[in-house]
């Protein structure tokens, strides 16, 4: 019977210490998207484009690659969650993907022939979680002011704010939790820029513009 | 004392709750709650679209402000006080506003848009905006699917970040597509679209038909954006 009790009070000494390790420990996420080639987004119904993307960090000072925070039971802030990748670059390599998986091709920014330039402000990249009563919710969101200008006189075609947000239930918040709310932000994103209609829109006017350049 | 026998009896049973507790643990609660398969997609062939809304327009202005001045004063009962100020201040501008809207019909539009985006598509054989939601009836007008849209909030939102009283349109919407012959949704969608054009809410007041155009450009966004979300899964 002692020998039972000190077992379990043993256990339960380790186990507080190996999680409670766990929480101060930052989380180190690994953010990308994937898009499914066959898989096309009303992007493809336009003729082939030359964009080239530009992303801004505009999120507040200090935040650098933190995504999301861990908390302890009195909601103090124990360790960050943080990219592995600057979110500048993740949003890029993302709307880069998307847009080449739908046959357009994106060049640097400097390039002399561009069609449309894209302008991403990127405003917030953040998981947050709520404790319910039998799962903890967690929520993935990205706001950004995203802008399509000519780069010849750099008329803005379009300029709209964006908000994705991704909602998963968990049991328990580990960095793979983090990363799989983080990554489902991305794909929501990427998903409601590629049929925001304003968007689509300008890029079809860009698409018609080129064509009747050319045939002048 | 059933309840007990009966857990005790059947060891699969007892294994429930932590069934249910593991398959939470997984749930993903998205904008998108179905997705639309590609096969799904294409066993479609005459659409029917019916939009529907219990809602009058909202002004979310006040109560959108980031402030809880009452809160900070005097705790919840301040709280309590501020926020039925807020609510009785955006119920005024309703008021004011609604009188310009002529007879609105929210759902009449956005179903019209939606007709417009889907039929244009060519998509499908057939579609149809009907204004039944009944299965049976819907089948009798030779329709094998329903998009089923709910407009669950429409009106103007104040704009964040805004300097001044600066109000956007926006439209929460549910949308679900049936097949009509299992009743199986085959996707099903969350929205909160925001327009993002804001302007002074004054201008709704000077400006003659301002309102309805921007609720009516609003509406075809939103449709756009349904009709992108389906056809393109």
């Amino acid at each position: 019977m002692k020998a039972s009790i000190n077992t379990l009070v043993g256990i339960l000494v380790l186990s507080s210490s190996i999680f409670s390790g766990c929480a101060y420990m930052d989380a180190n996420v690994d953010l990308q998207y994937q898009p499914d080639p066959g898989r096309k987004s009303p992007l493809s119904t336009i003729p082939p484009l030359v964009i080239s993307i530009n992303v801004e960090d505009q999120r507040g000072r200090g935040e650098c690659c933190r995504v999301g925070v861990k908390k302890n039971a009195f909601g103090g802030i124990t360790a960050w969650a943080k990219s592995n990748t600057a979110l500048r670059q993740v949003v890029y390599d993302a709307l880069k993907k998307e847009l080449e998986n739908n046959a357009h091709k994106v060049v640097d920014m400097k390039e002399d022939h561009q069609d449309v330039a894209i302008n991403v402000g990127l405003k917030n990249y953040w998981t947050d979680y709520n404790s319910r009563f039998v799962e903890i919710e967690m929520i993935g969101t990205i706001n950004a002011d995203i802008s399509m200008l000519n780069p010849a006189d750099r008329t803005v075609l379009v300029s709209k704010p964006m908000t994705s947000t991704f909602h998963e239930g968990r049991q328990f918040v580990t960095e793979g939790a983090f990363e799989s709310v983080l990554n489902g932000a991305l794909v929501e994103f990427v998903r409601t820029f590629s049929r925001e209609p304003g968007f689509v829109g300008a890029l079809r006017a860009a698409a018609k513009d080129k064509v009747s350049r050319i045939v002048r | 004392m059933l309840y007990t026998r009966v857990v005790l009896e059947r060891p699969d049973i007892k294994l429930l709750p932590f069934l249910v507790l593991f398959l939470y643990s997984c749930m993903a609660t998205t904008g998108t709650t179905t997705s639309l398969s590609q096969t799904k997609l294409q066993e479609i062939k005459e659409l029917g679209i019916v939009t529907t809304t219990n809602e009058e327009f909202s002004v979310r202005l006040s109560r959108h402000e980031k402030t809880n001045i009452g809160g900070a004063l005097f705790g919840l009962v301040g709280a309590m006080v501020e926020a039925g100020t807020r609510s009785y201040a955006d119920g005024k501008r309703e008021t004011e506003l609604s009188r310009y809207l002529d007879n609105y019909d929210v759902a009449k539009v956005l179903s019209e848009r939606l007709y417009t985006h889907m039929e244009s598509a060519k998509a499908f054989n057939v579609v149809k905006d009907v204004n039944t939601e009944v299965s049976k009836d819907l089948k009798g007008m030779g329709i094998d699917s329903a998009l089923k849209v709910t407009v669950n909030e429409w009106g103007l939102r104040l704009c964040p970040d805004a300097l001044a009283e600066q109000v956007q349109a926006i439209y929460n919407i549910h949308g679900k597509l049936l097949r009509l012959d299992d009743e199986s949704v085959v996707w099903e969608h969350n929205e909160l679209y925001l327009d993002g054009e804001c302007r002074p809410f004054a201008d709704f007041r000077s400006t003659q038909g301002l309102l309805q155009t921007v609720l009516s450009r609003a509406a075809d966004s939103v449709a756009a954006r349904i009709a992108n979300d389906i056809l393109f899964p």
